[in-house]
């Protein structure tokens, strides 16, 4: 087993909710059974489960903040640094992203390297598509991440 | 972001976003010396017209649209949905398929209930800002409430087909059974879990809680055999014995200027309380053994009216969830159909099942080709917002004493104390235009 994992969070019915998972439909495409690969669809308490054992995990998630244009990706080695609470303040998960985070660190149950990639979502109506600059970053996002997987960046 | 304001007579305490509640809300307090002269929860998560979403869809849909309600008790939507079409379509389902609603109820309240002790009220009684900080300090106390959760999840996951709004459950009974090894998988967990959830009553049973009582009218499904999660009657501790049928007769809801949610009331009487608090005191006797047991282990009464105390009681009732999964697991035989073909008719139908939360009711007008005319849905959090907000009320007054950082945590407890589910509150609102 892959000690890589890569996690996708979100919900295919909401709009732009669904970009940490269309990043997992690109990956599996190119990397296959390389890494593990997981969808997490609501509760982010699943991620210390999800990530327990592994060393390099990569989570992938949608953020809102209204100063940032729609598709803006930010990334962070949460392992190193705190992520902004604000960014995941309405969060469509049963637990924010920031939350499951700084609760791992607390109980030290962080993976050795957890490289945290948000991309910046305007619409999250139920029944809606992922909207283009989202595809266009979830396209960006994959290949960045194939890339320091290519490279061995965290082994 | 916490403000006050004073002059030389009146206060205010307002929470602009209150946390560790699922959903979006604020308070506001105004009052003067010991009196309050206003008290608002105020919703303003948006208004999500489920209600309306549902007309003009096929029966057979209501369980999976409703269950979008909410992530933390999809559950709960989907049993009184079929519950309510059944009570349309005159379905009896089979007995072993009743038990094993009762089970995938079980997995919800274990799951909903622990996320609520661990994580958003048992900072308040430690003195601990959020859950973060409280791991910080009890890493395996919280470790410990995550195990119990993931165990609700799994019994949700197996019956249902997946954690979060499960895709299993239809007008009927389930779309499949799952084989009776993976039920015979969950029991080592239940086991270990069982242990768990007596050990988190007497962990909680230890906090500091406030003295605070109020003269609340009780309101629960109460049913002759069991302690009640999907039949029984509607009753109240001030004489109210109903059928889910007549809930329009007697309850009402009304649209208040400050919330996105609507306000429940008894017609003539006003504000009650639903959820683990009511269901304790009607139906203590139909507990099981080990639950009376602890309770009085921990004397703990069976008759209960401070809200503060409602997280002992919400961990007797994961308790209870758990050794009630054990019993339906000792039980289980394969049904012989996993649900019941329904014939088509133009009717309406009605059910009250028990949300974690509290009472949640449904009713639906279909046509003869299963079309959804109509529906209407009230949930737990929305009946109990005037509570919410009667208890504030005279909460202030016995507490003004305090400094104005803790009085105001303790409104923002007094809160918590009822895990209001906002999202679920919010499914519904009448929009009227008017064009000047």
């Amino acid at each position: 087993m892959s000690s890589t994992l890569i996690i996708g969070m979100g919900n295919r019915t909401r709009g732009d909710d669904q970009v940490g998972l269309r990043v997992l439909d690109l990956l599996r495409r190119d990397l296959g059974a390389q890494v593990e690969i997981i969808e997490n669809h609501g509760d982010g308490l699943d991620l210390l489960e999800n990530w327990c054992g592994k060393k390099n995990v990569y989570l992938i998630d949608a953020y809102t903040e209204e100063s940032d244009t729609i598709g803006k990706i930010k990334r962070w080695e949460a392992n190193k640094e705190k992520i902004p609470a604000q960014h995941f303040t309405s969060s469509t998960h049963v637990v924010s992203v920031t939350e499951v985070i700084e609760l791992a660190r607390a109980m030290n149950k962080l993976p050795e390297n957890l490289i945290v990639f948000a991309i910046s979502s305007g619409n999250f109506e139920h029944g809606s598509q992922l909207s283009r600059d989202l595809e266009q970053a979830a396209e960006t996002v994959a290949q960045t991440i194939k890339y320091e997987i290519g490279e061995n960046r965290h082994a | 972001m916490k403000k006050k304001s004073e002059n030389k007579k009146t206060k205010t305490i307002k929470v602009d976003y209150l946390a560790r509640v699922e959903g979006e809300g604020s308070l506001y307090i105004k009052f003067q010396d010991k009196k309050v002269l206003d008290v608002k929860l105020k919703i303003f998560e948006p208004p999500r017209f489920f209600e309306a979403l549902l007309r003009g869809r096929n029966y057979l849909e209501a369980p999976d649209i409703t269950a979008r309600i909410c992530g933390i008790c999809p559950v709960a939507y989907q049993m009184s949905a079929v519950h309510a079409m059944e009570s349309a379509l005159n379905i009896k389902i089979d007995p072993m398929v009743r038990k094993l609603r009762r089970l995938i109820y079980c997995g919800e309240w274990i799951e909903s209930h622990v996320l609520h002790i661990y994580m958003l009220h048992a900072p308040d009684f430690l003195g601990f800002s959020s859950a973060i900080e409280m791991a910080g300090r009890y890493p395996k106390i919280v470790e410990r409430g995550l195990k119990l959760k993931k165990i609700g999840n799994k019994i949700i996951s197996l019956l249902g087909g997946r954690e979060v709004h499960p895709i299993n459950v239809r007008v009927g009974g389930f779309y499949k059974i799952p084989d009776s090894s993976l039920f015979k998988s969950l029991e080592e967990d239940l086991k270990w879990a069982r242990e768990a959830a007596y050990e988190s009553v007497k962990w909680v049973s230890k906090f500091d809680f406030p003295e605070f009582e109020q003269n609340y009218e009780l309101v629960s499904l109460v049913h002759p055999c069991e302690y009640p999660f999907n039949e029984g009657k509607i009753v109240s501790n001030k004489g109210l014995s109903i059928s889910p049928k007549k809930f329009d007769d007697y309850f009402k809801e009304e649209h208040v200027a400050h919330s996105n949610a609507l306000h429940s009331k008894i017609k003539g009487r006003g504000a009650y309380l639903v959820g683990p608090m009511a269901r304790y005191n009607m139906n203590y006797e139909k507990l099981s053994d080990l639950v009376k047991s602890t309770a009085q282990e921990i004397q703990f009464p069976s008759t209960c009216l401070n809200p503060f105390k409602s997280i002992v009681v919400r961990s007797l009732e994961v308790l209870y969830a758990i050794d009630e999964a054990l019993r339906i697991l000792s039980e289980f035989e394969m049904p012989l159909e996993p649900y019941h073909k329904t014939k088509l008719k133009t009717s309406t139908g009605y059910a009250c099942t028990e949300a974690p939360r509290g009472l949640l009711y449904h009713r639906y007008k279909i046509d003869d080709k299963g079309k959804i005319l109509d529906a209407k849905i009230v949930p737990p959090t929305s009946q109990n917002q005037k509570s919410i907000e009667d208890d504030l009320g005279q909460l202030v007054p016995q507490f003004s004493d305090l400094s104005e950082e803790q009085l105001t945590w303790k409104c923002e407890q007094a809160v918590r104390n009822y895990d209001p589910c906002i999202s679920c509150a919010t499914h519904f609102l009448k929009l009227t235009k008017e064009e000047i």
